[in-house]
C-alpha cells in the first residue's frame, strides 16, 4: 500500500523556494542559529542550512520560515 | 502579506533586541509557548525581531530561563498611536467629526458643469437646472438623472439633447443645442422665391422646376423655383420646391447714435460679499439698507482645489442706485458706439453671407455720429413659401 510520506506520524516537510526561502514543517527545536548557518532538529534527523544572510522568518507551531542566501543542506542524524 | 502586515499595525507590535544568553533555546521555549516571532535575526550575539504585544509580556520568561537580556527596541502600530494621544480627547473628537462630515458631505452635489452648450449660455442652463431641483447640495440619492433630463428639455426647447452625468459628487450636464431654422422635411406644396433683390449666381434646384436662370436680375418675391410640375397630359401635380439660391446683393446698412443719449446713470455703488458654503450662507459684511430698490448684479467665484471645485463659493452683490438722465459722448466714443451698433446688425443680419466689398462712411455732428456701410454680398436668398395648389397653374 503506497501511503503519502507526508501523512506518517512525525514526518517532517521540506518546501525551497530556489535558493532564497525554505519552508520547514515538523520542527522540534533550533539547534544552532548565525546569520551564514542555521541546524534544526526535525527529530529522528538534523537539518543544516549554509549561506548568508540566513534568517528565521516566523517559527511557529513547529514551523520554521527561513530565508536567505542557501548555499547548501545537509542532512545528519539528530544529537 | 499586506494584510497581514496590516493587521499586525492594527493590532500593534513591537521590535525586540536579545542579547548574551542562548538564542537557540531563547526561540525554542518561545515556540513551545504559542509566541509570535517574526523576522528574527542574529548578528553579533544579539538576536532582534518582531514579536506581537502579549507575545513580548510572555517572553520575559522565555529569556529569562534562555539567560538573555531582553529589551523593547520600538513599539509599531494602532495601540501603540492611541495610546500617545490617550489625554488628547479633542484630536479624537476632531477626527470623528472629519470623518463623520466626509461621509455626509460625500453623499452630495458639489459642483454643476454644463458642457456641449454653444449659444445657449451655461447661466440658463444652470439657472434651469436649479429650477428643477437639481442645485449644490442635493443628496445624490435623489437625483433622477433620467426625469431631470426630461424635464430640462421640455423647458428648454433651445436643447435638442441633455443627459446629466454624475461622477462622484460632480454632475454634468451634457447638452446640445436644437439648430435654427431646420424644420422637418415634408411634402406640402411650396415654391422658393426670392427673399431680396439681386443676381443669381447659384442656382441649384433639388425639387420642382426652376423658374429662373444664372446671371438673371431678380426681384424680391420672384419665383425660383416652382413645386406645381406640369404632366404629360395636361394636369398638374404638385410637391415641396427645394433649391439652394445664392445672388449678388447690395448692402446697405447704417446706425445713428445720439451724441448725449438717454441712458441710466450710477448715482450709487455698493458691494456685498457672501460667504456659500453648500446650502449655507454667511454674510461677509452688512447689506444695504434699501437693497430691495437697488438693481443688483451677481457674480460668484467658486473655490476649487486641485482643479476640483469645491461646494463653496463667494457671491459678490453689486448693489447699483441707477438714475435717468443723459450723458454726452466725445466723438471717440460717438465712433466706437457707431461702429459697435453698426458691427452687431451686420453680424445679425448677414453671418451666413460672404462679404464681397464694403465701403463704411461715417458722418459726424453735432447732434451725433452716423455710420453707414454700402457693399455687395453674396448670400442665400432663396425661402420658401407654400404654394396654393386652388389657384390655376401659369400658362
Amino acid at each position: 500500500m503506497d501511503i503519502p510520506a507526508q501523512l506518517l506520524p512525525g514526518a517532517s516537510h521540506l518546501e525551497i523556494v530556489g535558493n532564497r526561502q525554505a519552508v520547514i514543517e515538523g520542527v522540534k527545536s533550533v539547534l544552532a542559529y548565525e546569520s551564514t548557518g542555521i541546524k534544526l532538529h526535525l527529530g529522528s534527523l538534523a537539518l543544516s542550512f549554509e549561506g548568508s544572510d540566513l534568517l528565521i522568518r516566523s517559527y511557529q507551531q513547529q514551523q520554521v520560515i527561513l530565508s536567505g542566501v542557501i548555499a547548501a543542506l545537509h542532512f545528519t542524524s539528530a544529537p | 502579506m499586506l494584510l497581514l502586515r496590516l493587521l499586525r499595525f492594527l493590532r500593534g507590535y513591537v521590535r525586540f533586541r536579545a542579547a548574551d544568553g542562548f538564542p537557540e533555546r531563547f526561540l525554542n521555549l518561545c515556540a513551545q509557548d504559542d509566541i509570535p516571532v517574526w523576522d528574527a535575526q542574529r548578528a553579533g550575539g544579539v538576536l532582534s525581531g518582531f514579536t506581537t504585544i502579549p507575545g513580548y509580556k510572555a517572553m520575559c520568561h522565555c529569556a529569562k530561563a534562555a539567560g538573555m537580556r531582553l529589551r523593547m527596541d520600538q513599539k509599531i502600530g494602532l495601540p501603540f498611536f492611541l495610546h500617545r494621544y490617550r489625554r488628547r480627547a479633542g484630536m479624537l473628537v476632531g477626527l470623528l467629526l472629519f470623518l463623520l462630515c466626509l461621509a455626509c458631505l460625500s453623499g452630495m452635489i458639489w459642483s454643476i458643469e454644463v458642457s456641449g452648450n454653444g449659444r445657449v449660455p451655461a447661466e440658463i442652463i444652470l439657472q434651469a437646472c436649479e429650477d428643477q431641483g437639481l442645485r449644490i447640495g442635493l443628496r445624490r440619492s435623489r437625483l433622477d438623472a433620467a426625469d431631470m433630463e426630461k424635464r430640462l428639455l421640455e423647458i428648454m426647447p433651445q436643447l435638442s439633447w441633455a443627459s446629466i452625468n454624475l461622477s462622484g459628487s460632480s454632475v454634468v450636464v451634457e447638452v446640445r443645442e436644437a439648430l435654427d431654422g431646420v424644420s422637418v422635411e415634408n411634402n406640402t406644396p411650396q415654391n422658393v422665391v426670392a427673399s431680396k433683390a439681386g443676381q443669381l449666381e447659384v442656382l441649384e434646384v433639388y425639387a420642382g422646376h426652376p423658374e429662373a436662370k444664372l446671371g438673371q436680375a431678380v426681384l424680391p418675391g420672384q419665383l425660383l423655383a416652382s413645386g406645381a410640375m406640369a404632366n404629360r397630359d395636361g394636369s398638374t401635380r404638385y410637391l415641396a420646391a427645394r433649391a439652394y439660391v445664392v445672388a449678388r446683393t447690395r448692402l446697405e446698412l447704417d446706425a445713428y447714435v445720439l451724441r448725449a443719449p438717454a441712458r441710466q446713470l450710477v448715482t450709487l455703488e455698493k458691494t456685498h460679499y457672501t460667504l456659500r458654503f453648500l446650502w449655507l450662507q454667511i454674510p461677509l459684511g452688512p447689506q444695504p439698507k434699501n437693497a430691495d430698490a437697488l438693481q443688483c448684479y451677481v457674480d460668484r467665484r467658486i473655490l476649487t482645489a486641485g482643479g476640483k471645485a469645491l461646494p463653496c463659493w463667494i457671491e459678490r452683490r453689486s448693489y447699483l442706485a441707477l438714475t435717468p438722465g443723459t450723458m454726452a459722448l466725445s466723438d471717440k466714443e460717438l465712433r466706437l458706439t457707431a461702429a459697435e451698433r453698426l458691427l452687431t446688425d451686420g453680424w445679425r443680419q448677414f453671418s451666413q453671407a460672404a462679404f464681397l466689398r464694403q465701403e463704411i462712411t461715417v458722418d459726424l455732428t453735432e447732434g451725433g455720429c452716423r455710420m453707414a456701410m454700402t457693399g455687395t454680398l453674396q448670400e442665400n436668398i432663396g425661402v420658401s413659401v407654400p404654394l396654393d395648389t386652388t389657384a390655376p397653374p401659369p400658362e
